[in-house]
């Protein structure tokens, strides 16, 4: 793949081929500009690609950068949303998409052992094919790789009632460092042994070490489900719903929130058959392993909704009404995306009680800066997804959409929330974070950043923000 | 940016509407098998993007890499912001044919399709010469050891002495009253290769009580010179075809190969700036008409599976209709779904022959899963992926019989 190569990427990639193969080393400039972003909008320029296909090969890839003081950025499917695998200049990225191998499903023990690479759906697949479940539902999951997932701590609609990413990871083996391989875990659920090493590395997001298997915890697959469709005539009403919800004590597998801007947006692109002179929807779904469980926590959900004014309450009455439900749900980045050039989804998480101040807060700030959002979220654990609908070659626009998201972030801390639920810091939410943190906390991090990666080489400029931000 | 690129310009608007979300992954063939990020049309754009802004030139892996998609438009259907991958590649590609010239090996394609009489006189040509170094079986030839080796596909099609159009253009009358008066449009793989697939159709209009009008007149679709960027020689081919059908005064065209079809319906129509005809997929047809065969002539207990060809994934009743004859029929013989049933059989035209490797990769799966449950027929409406499906199970010793849906009635 020789072509528009600089001379000191040739001695890089001749180096690297060495090592690995001519097929795992990607040099040329036509290459190279496929790897420069992830879906957010930050850009970088990496020097070189590698794609290893096995541990070993790792290790060998980060030893030569480390012995030659080369900035490593490891890399899945680049469907982030934070910048977090945008390479620092010159950086290598290490491609894990083709260590993609399920290793073993081991029905007895509910595991699953993967490699980095394997694509979050096909994990789905594999599990439900036996009657058991990987709960873990990002909306990138077609996409996405496990080790980004891991790295992330990424979740999804199924997070409120099954948590994310970071509750399923039982057992990993990284490399870190100049080269070595740690392992944590493995097929056991209970574990007391030590400082748990893989628990850092998950949400890490690239900079301590480079994630090379993981086993995961399964769980059977619930046999019965209901989904429905609840309208509300003002906004407010439908986020009262969720904290009454939970001071039900029930917690549904999934509560979604669309707003009239997100709904309206849904129906433009796709007729989904939702109301759109509803303020605000949730589409809730309740599972379990029993069909009588599932109906009493669906009535507890028809009486609580119905107290706070619900104005229709559609119940899907077999898979067809409930796959017609999703998929409205389902398009609604394509649908953000068909009515702007650019869309900025942002990931704020608050305490649940404070779902109806946080929602209130966005639209306050986004009407101030003058930028049309579209709030959807699983609000079901506190988690916001306010989506900016901007035009990119709008220099004026991008300044306010920056802004309001500077401000949002600082609501939701006010709130006693934090910046990210699920899509990671990167580089879009260093400043947020470092906010969030305060300098001690973030000052700890770096000292442990320092022990596992001395010279600095592991994604670089991720996290927090070299030079101090401007405080809280 | 130099002039070359000036074709490229129009879609401007799609590169910035192009999120980067990477949700086309999702469905990539080339993707899957790769995993490079190039080769996915996150990447294409973003490289598209980049030669609009001066950061690369048009050089041999821009080539490569606009070369090896399938244009099987499965990222497009997932895109949520809509971006017309198809168009955006042939574009693509005609600049690079601009910079680079077309490759060898897509001139002589091209070269040999272009006319569909030239085609016939070629596949008769070496019908001798194929003799000598292939084994014929009754669905096709197979190349002896040595050609083998350097052939991508480990079974040939079988071309006929004389083509379809030679022996069935013409005014086809039905017994009784004709119930409506049909276009044929033949498309080169059924007038060269699977004549039988041509027959059947045929047949199966004529007893349905319709006029079939096959013109002798009618060449190429136009969709292996569009895939290669050879813009205006499609348009001249689509509008070569419509002169011959429009002077018959039909109802509405069938065609029995989904990517013909395809090409007709989402590219056509736009290259020339005109509203064509009505051209149907024929299974969805008869389906739409209620007139799906309802028995099948197979050994009784044998094992038949689908293959739904991309070219079907815009057109919801072609792509269900042969499912549902399986499924309507399924006391005679069993239907097999495949969970690979609409996964790609990585020909797409031209692009197995041009990147052998990828295509063998691409078609893996499906061919394993084919072997694994023992599948008798498999029935698809695409001639394309008959070719290469048949190969793919020829290269792994499976003797399924590869046809389409109406060879069976
Ligand atoms: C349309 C769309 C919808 C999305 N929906 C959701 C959603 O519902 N929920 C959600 O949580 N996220 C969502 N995301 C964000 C994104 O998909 C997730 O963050 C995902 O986990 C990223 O995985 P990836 O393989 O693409 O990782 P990348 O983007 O390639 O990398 C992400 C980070 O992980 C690091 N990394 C990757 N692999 C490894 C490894 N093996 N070892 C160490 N570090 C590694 C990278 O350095 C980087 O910092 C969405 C994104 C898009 C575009
Ligand atoms: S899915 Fe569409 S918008 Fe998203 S990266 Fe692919 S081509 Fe671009
Ligand atoms: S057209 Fe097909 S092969 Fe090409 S990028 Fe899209 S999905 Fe991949
Ligand atoms: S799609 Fe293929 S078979 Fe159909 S006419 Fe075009 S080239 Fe021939
Ligand atoms: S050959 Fe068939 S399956 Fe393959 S790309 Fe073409 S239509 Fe799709």
């Amino acid at each position: 793949m020789k072509g528009n190569v600089g001379k000191s990427t040739e001695t890089l990639r001749k180096n690297l081929i060495r090592i690995l193969s001519e097929e795992s080393v990607l040099a040329d400039a036509t290459d190279l500009l496929a790897y420069r972003n992830d879906a957010s909008w930050f850009v970088g320029n990496p020097s070189i690609v590698v794609l290893p296909r096995s541990t070993e090969e790792v290790q060998k890839c980060m030893r030569y950068a480390y012995e030659n003081d080369i900035a490593i950025v490891p890399r899945g499917s680049g469907t982030g949303l934070s910048g977090g695998t945008v390479p620092a200049e010159g950086a290598i990225i290490i491609d894990l998409s083709r260590m993609n191998k399920i290793l073993e499903l081991d029905k007895d023990n509910l595991t699953i052992k993967v490699q980095p690479g394997v694509i979050t759906a096909d994990i789905h697949s594999a599990v439900e094919k036996e009657g058991l479940f990987y709960p873990p539902d990002p909306a990138s999951q077609g996409a996405s790789t496990i080790g980004g997932n891991i790295a992330c701590r990424a979740g999804g609609p199924r997070g409120v009632k099954y948590g994310t990413t970071k509750d399923y990871v039982l057992g990993l083996e990284v490399v870190v460092p100049p080269g070595n391989v740690i392992r944590y875990g493995g097929k056991v659920i209970k574990l007391s042994v030590g400082y748990e090493i893989g628990r850092l590395l998950v949400g890490s997001e690239g900079t301590l070490g480079i994630i090379t298997e993981a086993t995961l915890k399964l769980i059977p697959r619930p046999m019965y489900k209901k989904t429905m469709l609840i309208s509300y005539s003002e906004l407010a009403k439908a986020t009262q719903t969720v904290s009454k919800l939970i001071a039900s004590k029930i917690i549904p597998t999934t509560l979604e929130l669309m707003d009239n801007e997100t709904v309206r947006a849904i129906e433009q692109f796709k007729k989904a058959g939702y109301p759109t002179d509803a303020d605000g929807l949730l589409l809730i779904e309740c599972d379990g392993y029993k069909e009588k469980d599932v109906e009493e926590q669906i009535e507890i959900v028809i009486n609580a909704c119905k107290t706070l004014g619900a104005t229709e309450i559609k119940i899907a009455e077999n898979d067809q009404q409930a796959a017609q439900i999703w998929a409205g749900r389902r398009s609604m980045f394509a649908a953000y995306a068909n009515a702007a050039p650019t869309v900025i989804s942002e990931d704020v998480t608050v305490p649940r009680t404070k779902v109806p101040d946080i929602v209130k807060a966005i639209k306050e700030i986004s009407a101030h800066y003058g930028i049309r959002v579209g709030i959807g979220g699983h609000v079901g654990d506190g988690n916001m997804h306010p989506n900016y609908m901007v035009d990119k070659r709008n220099k004026d626009e991008m300044e306010r959409v920056e802004k309001a998201c500077a401000e949002v972030a600082k609501a939701a801390l006010e709130m006693g929330g934090v910046v990210s639920g699920e899509h990671g810091v990167g580089i879009a939410k260093a400043q947020y974070a470092m906010w969030q943190l305060g300098d001690l906390y973030v000052d700890y991090m770096k000292a442990l950043k320092k022990v596992f990666d001395p010279k600095n080489l592991m994604n670089p400029g991720k996290l927090w923000i070299e030079s101090g931000g401007e405080g809280k | 940016m130099t002039n070359s690129l000036a074709p490229l310009e129009k879609y401007k608007d799609d590169l910035v509407y192009c999120l980067q979300c990477g949700l086309c992954l999702t469905e990539c063939p080339v993707f899957k098998s790769t995993r490079l990020a190039s080769l996915t049309s996150r990447g294409r754009m973003r490289i598209l993007a980049g030669l609009l802004d001066g950061d690369i030139t048009v050089n041999k892996r821009v080539e490569e890499v606009f070369n090896q998609c399938l244009l099987c438009e499965a990222c497009a259907k997932v895109c949520p912001s809509g971006i017309p991958v198809g168009e955006i590649m042939a574009t693509a590609r005609s600049v690079v044919n601009s910079e680079r010239g077309l490759p060898l090996t897509k001139k002589l394609i091209l070269w040999a399709f272009s006319d569909l009489s030239r085609t016939g006189k070629l596949a008769s040509f070496f019908s001798l010469p194929a003799k000598l170094v292939t084994k014929e079986n009754e669905t096709g030839l197979k190349p002896n050891s040595l050609l083998n080796k350097f052939l991508p596909l480990s079974e040939l099609p079988k071309f006929g002495d004389k083509t379809f159009l030679d022996k069935f253009a013409g005014v086809h009358k039905p017994k009784g009253e004709p119930k409506g008066r049909i276009g044929y449009f033949t498309g080169c793989m059924t007038n060269l290769v699977y004549q039988k697939t041509g027959e059947a159709v045929l047949n199966y209009l004529l007893k349905c009580g319709y006029e079939v009008v096959i013109p002798k007149e009618q060449g190429c679709c136009g969709l292996p010179a569009f895939a290669s960027g050879e813009i205006n020689k499609a348009k001249e081919q689509v509008a070569f075809n419509i002169d011959a059908f429009s002077k018959e005064n039909v109802d509405l065209i069938v065609a029995d190969c989904a990517s013909c079809v395809s090409m007709w319906e989402e590219h056509g129509g736009k290259l020339i700036n005109k509203k064509l005809m009505e051209v149907v997929e024929i299974m969805g047809f008869l389906d739409k008409n209620n007139i799906l065969p309802d028995k099948l002539k197979v050994k009784r207990g044998m094992r038949l599976g689908y293959h739904a060809p991309c070219h079907t994934r815009d057109n919801e009743i072609s792509r269900k209709a042969p499912r549902k004859i399986l499924q309507q029929n399924s006391t005679d013989f069993i239907y097999v779904p495949l969970e690979t049933e609409e996964k790609c059989c990585g020909g797409g035209g031209s692009f197995g022959l041009l990147n052998p490797e990828l295509m063998l990769n691409i078609q893996k799966d499906k061919v394993t899963e084919i072997k694994e449950k023992n599948i008798d027929i498999m029935i698809t409406t695409c001639p394309s992926c008959r070719l290469y499906l048949a190969s793919g199970l020829a290269r792994h010793e499976q003797n399924s019989i590869v046809c389409h849906p109406l060879e069976l009635v």
